[in-house]
């Protein structure tokens, strides 16, 4: 010890009674608010990064979380399902942003910040539901569609399930955007791809839940039963599979729990499973949507459907997990619907597993083969660092 | 699980689990800068005010401090380390400080002894006058010096841990501090209430 510890004891004692007040709360205020309106300096290139929309948002922070309009969610480890009082329901993605502007008995405003919503609109008489995202507008009148927004690119991608919604920007032109279409602001409005060829096998006339966008999911299209499972029964032997087609998640999930959850995935033909995680991942039921997944993991090995429950089980993942189901779904799929896809994920959950070294050699061999995907910016990034 | 009570849920995570937190500050999340800013602010402050002493732009160092943080936190490897990584960026704001006060002081062309504070700031304390002689004592110290004596005996940080957030070697820091020490004791025979602290100490 040194002759010093004791007056140490004593002068911390000291400066810890002189040491001034400190409004941690106009500090607070004041560091945000100047964010956004700073003009030089590397910490203001990091929030010009995350763009003014997101710097603005950080002010309706305080105190949002205890008012119904000004809401604001955001979705770090696993997905976030918001109820509305009218019926519908948003899901938030991890790792994405949502502000809930109003909500009115007719609908409600909301704004996405960062990442991918999914919403699923009741129609009512006078249906009045906006999803902004940057200069976006999505005008919904009932029906069940993706928005994600890119803040650092200023790019929105609406995604429709079912129903028409209309995209605008301001003054400008209005896109009609149908069901099966997706809108990429940069490149407009994309319709299906022409039917993919048939699956190896001869599969029976698809069920309403199969009929899945083939942009988004040709895997799920191609019905293959594992040996020794029944054909896929008609709807009506299925009632949650036409709810879920239908959007009405919460009551497709209160079908197959009325039906025993155990029994149902146990007997559940890959698709059906698919949707039933579907279902219960919109609804906010996210341990029966993984158990349904890894139920098609388990029981449908190697058909497409236990890929893309890989794929789905590592969105809802992070770290070594998310890596490790990217892995697999990339391992059983490498010229799949999804592999840009799961390609590019794959790069941010090695960062976000510190798998540094992995994440360099994984973005390599990403630009090698999408130069152009959606990744190749972060890609791009991972392997100029030194 | 109710909206509410899942947003909460997501909030305590950032708030309780650092690299969930650095993940999301890294992916631009304004809350979590905002949770960061919770976690720290005070502490921070603390950190400011023992190494600088009554300084009338303590909060603006405070502010500084969490610029500066947010623009290098690519640099974090460890998330875990994330407090480590907040107490360097305060002691390097708090550096830049001192660095900007000797020069000030040199400009002035004043004796050494006589580097002006900032601002005088009236301590209301009975120890104030010890403290005030303490504050002058260091400013006789080099900074790097000064910061290596008061993240050891002031913060009361772990050799490492104060290497680490004066970002030098063990050993530089181990240098630094005997240096500041003896500069400190030696500065300490012109402050008489301090004195009698040290030596009632020793």
């Amino acid at each position: 010890m040194t002759s010093l510890d004791d007056f140490s004891k004593r002068a911390r004692r000291a400066m810890d009674d002189a040491q001034p007040a400190f409004d941690e709360a106009a500090g607070r205020r004041r560091l945000l608010a100047a964010l956004p309106a700073g003009k030089k300096g590397a910490a203001l290139r990091w929030w010009l990064g995350v763009g003014a929309v997101a710097a603005a948002a950080l002010l309706a922070v305080v105190g949002a979380w205890r008012t119904r309009s000004g809401e604001y969610v955001v979705a770090t480890q696993s997905a976030v399902t918001v109820p509305f009082e009218e019926g519908s329901s948003a899901v938030v993605s991890p790792g994405s942003e949502l502000r809930i502007e109003a909500r009115t008995p007719d609908g409600a405003r909301v704004e996405v910040l960062r990442g991918r919503v999914d919403v699923a609109v009741t129609h009512r008489p006078r249906t009045d539901w906006h999803v902004r995202a940057g200069p976006w507008d999505v005008a919904v009148t009932g029906t069940t569609l993706s928005v994600e927004w890119h803040p650092a690119e200023r790019r929105v991608e609406v995604a429709v399930f079912e129903g028409v919604v209309e995209v605008r920007r301001a003054d400008g032109p209005t896109t009609t955007v149908r069901a099966l279409e997706r809108f990429d602001s940069r490149v407009g409005l994309i319709r299906p791809q022409p039917a993919l060829p048939s699956p190896p096998r001869p599969a029976p006339e698809p069920t309403p839940a199969q009929r899945a966008p083939e942009w988004l999911s040709p895997s799920v299209i191609a019905f293959d039963a594992g040996p020794g499972d029944r054909p896929p029964p008609g709807p009506r032997a299925r009632p949650w599979v036409e709810l879920e087609v239908a959007g009405r998640y919460l009551e497709a999930l209160d079908a197959v729990r009325a039906a025993g959850s155990l029994k149902v995935l146990a007997k559940a033909v890959p698709d059906e499973l698919l949707a039933i995680a579907r279902a219960a991942r919109f609804a906010g039921d996210g341990a029966l949507a993984t158990e349904a997944l890894l139920t098609t993991r388990r029981r449908f090995t190697g058909s497409s459907q236990a890929a893309m429950a890989a794929f789905l089980l590592a969105r809802e993942a992070r770290g070594d997990e998310a890596v490790s189901w990217l892995q697999r779904y990339l391992a059983e799929e490498p010229d799949g619907a999804l592999t840009r896809e799961a390609a590019g994920r794959l790069l941010e959950a090695l960062m976000q597993a510190g798998r540094y070294a992995e994440a360099r050699t994984a973005a390599t061999s990403y630009l090698a083969r999408f130069p152009t995907g959606p990744h190749a910016p972060y890609a791009r990034s991972l392997t100029e660092e030194p | 699980m109710s909206a509410p009570a899942r947003q909460s849920a997501d909030v305590s995570l950032l708030r309780e689990d650092p690299a969930t937190l650095v993940h999301a500050l890294r992916a631009g999340s304004p809350v979590a800068a905002g949770v960061l800013y919770d976690r720290s602010a005070k502490r921070v402050h603390g950190l400011l005010f023992r190494m600088l002493g009554p300084d009338g732009e303590l909060e603006d160092l405070v502010q500084e401090t969490f610029m500066e943080l947010f623009a290098s936190l690519h640099r974090l490897r460890d998330p875990l380390a994330l407090d480590g990584w907040v107490a360097s960026i305060a002691v390097m704001v708090a550096c830049k400080r001192l660095q900007r006060r000797r020069l000030r002081w040199w400009l002035s062309f004043l004796p050494q002894e006589d580097v002006p504070e900032p601002e005088p700031v009236h301590l209301d304390t009975t120890a104030g006058e010890t403290l005030r002689q303490c504050w002058k004592a260091l400013d006789q110290l080099e900074p790097r010096q000064r910061l290596a004596l008061v993240l050891r005996h002031l913060e009361g940080m772990r050799l490492e841990e104060g290497a680490q957030a004066l970002d030098v070697s063990l050993a530089t820091f181990k240098r630094l501090l005997a240096k500041g020490e003896a500069r400190f004791r030696d500065a300490s025979t012109r402050f008489p209430a301090l004195r009698e602290w040290l030596e009632g100490a020793s």
